[in-house]
């Protein structure tokens, strides 16, 4: 036995329970909804020890499919009232594309995760293709303060998309 | 002690690898990494970064809001706990039962399914019938059972088992349970350590004249086995059949008695 199962139970939760929640709510805009089916996703994954066997990456991209298709499914049977409207299951959908669309996701959301200075620079930087001269001048600090400002924005990007499990 | 000269290039890793450093300094730093291990390192580890940020577009990068205030719920775990041992305590109630045997699984059916008034009451506990499941459509499960005369109706007794071996057959482990708005999310039952059982079947029993009811409804996954036991006011020999469908409704497997 490798742990308790609450214990498992927890340590699931602590990695993947904030960024399914936000993804829900994000993807919803209803938080008790994204309760539900935060707790719904993760206790499914619990039930399954293949599914928890599975490399993070891979047990990751389950969970949010997971979600998905919950959202998907509440929405059908909010409409009309359509109890089993899954067309795929998650098994089997994982396409490639999905993989895509779900990692944009998630870096999107480490760039939301980043403090204002240092999500400031990396947009600056990155997304309008600013040099570190151009942005001293624009925010009205030092080039040094820019580099370091850039230097620690990235490396917090890259623990938070290790996190994730987005990269190694 | 020689005093360490400070590496004055140590924080341009990331904004080299953006593409933001202005031309001289990116020359500059270039020269340097040539002579510096720790800052190739550093480049290293960023390397991969600007290819990911390229997933996001701009647009919806510059439209990223921080996201104070959108965490995760405290009480999240707490609940999930609480579902869990829900989930359990009904599970238990369900075996008791099951191990009890009819007498106990019936006393909540008794009060919906009355004795039909003109029964003939027969002693005699008659001989079990053999229900041999045919597959309707393929899939991993298979079914056995049983119907026996009952003075107040017939009982069912069926084993239903899920093969591990997945197929062509997916429409049986594709329906998981849609959310419902009134209750919130389905609450699959069975043990929660167990392999899952999130697929949902019901048994419905149709009589001679063409009507159908539901007599029993479960969960099953790939490699379980289940033995549920279901009672109804129609006597045998008005069963003309019986059928497990997916939760979704599909015919799956039949039988006639
Ligand atoms: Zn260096």
């Amino acid at each position: 036995m490798p742990a308790e199962p609450s214990e498992l139970l927890r340590s699931l939760h602590d990695a993947h329970a904030p960024a399914l929640w936000r993804f829900v709510v994000h993807l919803t805009n209803d938080r008790a909804l994204a309760d539900d089916v935060v707790q719904e996703t993760l206790l499914r994954a619990w039930q399954r020890p293949e599914v928890m066997a599975r490399p993070e990456p891979a047990l990751r991209a389950w969970l949010f499919t997971v979600a998905r298709h919950l959202v998907i499914d509440d929405r059908r049977s909010a409409r009309q009232r359509h109890e089993f409207g899954m067309d795929r299951p998650p098994e089997t959908g994982m396409a490639d594309q999905t993989d895509k669309v779900l990692d944009a996701w998630l870096i999107a959301d480490a760039l939301a995760g980043l403090s204002k200075e240092h999500r400031e620079v990396l947009l600056h930087s990155y997304y309008q293709r600013e040099s570190t001269a151009e942005m001293a001048l624009k925010l009205q600090i030092p080039e040094g303060t820019v580099k370091s400002r850039l230097h620690y924005a990235l490396r917090a990007m890259r623990l938070s998309l290790q996190e994730s499990g987005v990269t190694r | 002690m020689i005093p360490v000269e400070p590496d004055k290039y140590r924080e341009w890793d990331a904004a080299y690898v953006l593409g933001s450093l202005v031309p001289a300094e990116r020359a500059a730093y270039e020269r340097h990494l040539a002579g510096c291990t720790q800052c190739r390192t550093a480049v290293a580890e960023l390397a991969g970064l600007p290819g990911l940020l390229a997933e996001v577009a701009p647009a919806d990068a510059l439209a990223s809001v921080p996201r104070e205030g959108a965490e995760v719920p405290q009480n999240l775990l707490t609940g999930l706990a609480g579902k869990i041992r829900r989930r359990r305590f009904r599970t238990r109630v369900g075996m008791a039962a099951l191990a009890v045997g009819i007498s106990t699984a019936s006393v909540g059916v008794t009060l919906a399914v009355t004795p039909p008034p003109s029964a003939v009451v027969v002693q005699t506990q008659a001989a079990a019938v053999t229900l041999d499941f045919a597959s309707v459509v393929a899939g991993p499960i298979n079914a056995v059972g049983t119907l026996t005369s009952q003075p107040w109706g017939t009982r069912l007794d069926w084993t239903c088992t899920y093969s591990l071996a997945s197929g062509p057959t997916s429409r049986h482990y594709a329906s998981p349970s849609g959310l419902s708005k009134a209750s919130g999310l389905p609450e699959p039952s069975g043990l929660p350590d167990a392999v899952a059982p999130v697929y949902g079947y019901t048994l419905v029993v149709i009589d001679r004249r063409g009507a159908e009811v539901q007599v029993a409804s479960w969960t099953a996954g790939p490699g379980t086995r289940v033995t549920p036991t279901a009672t109804t006011s129609i006597v045998a020999a008005d069963i003309a059949r019986v059928e497990i469908r997916s939760a979704g409704g599909e015919i799956l497997l039949a039988a006639e008695p």
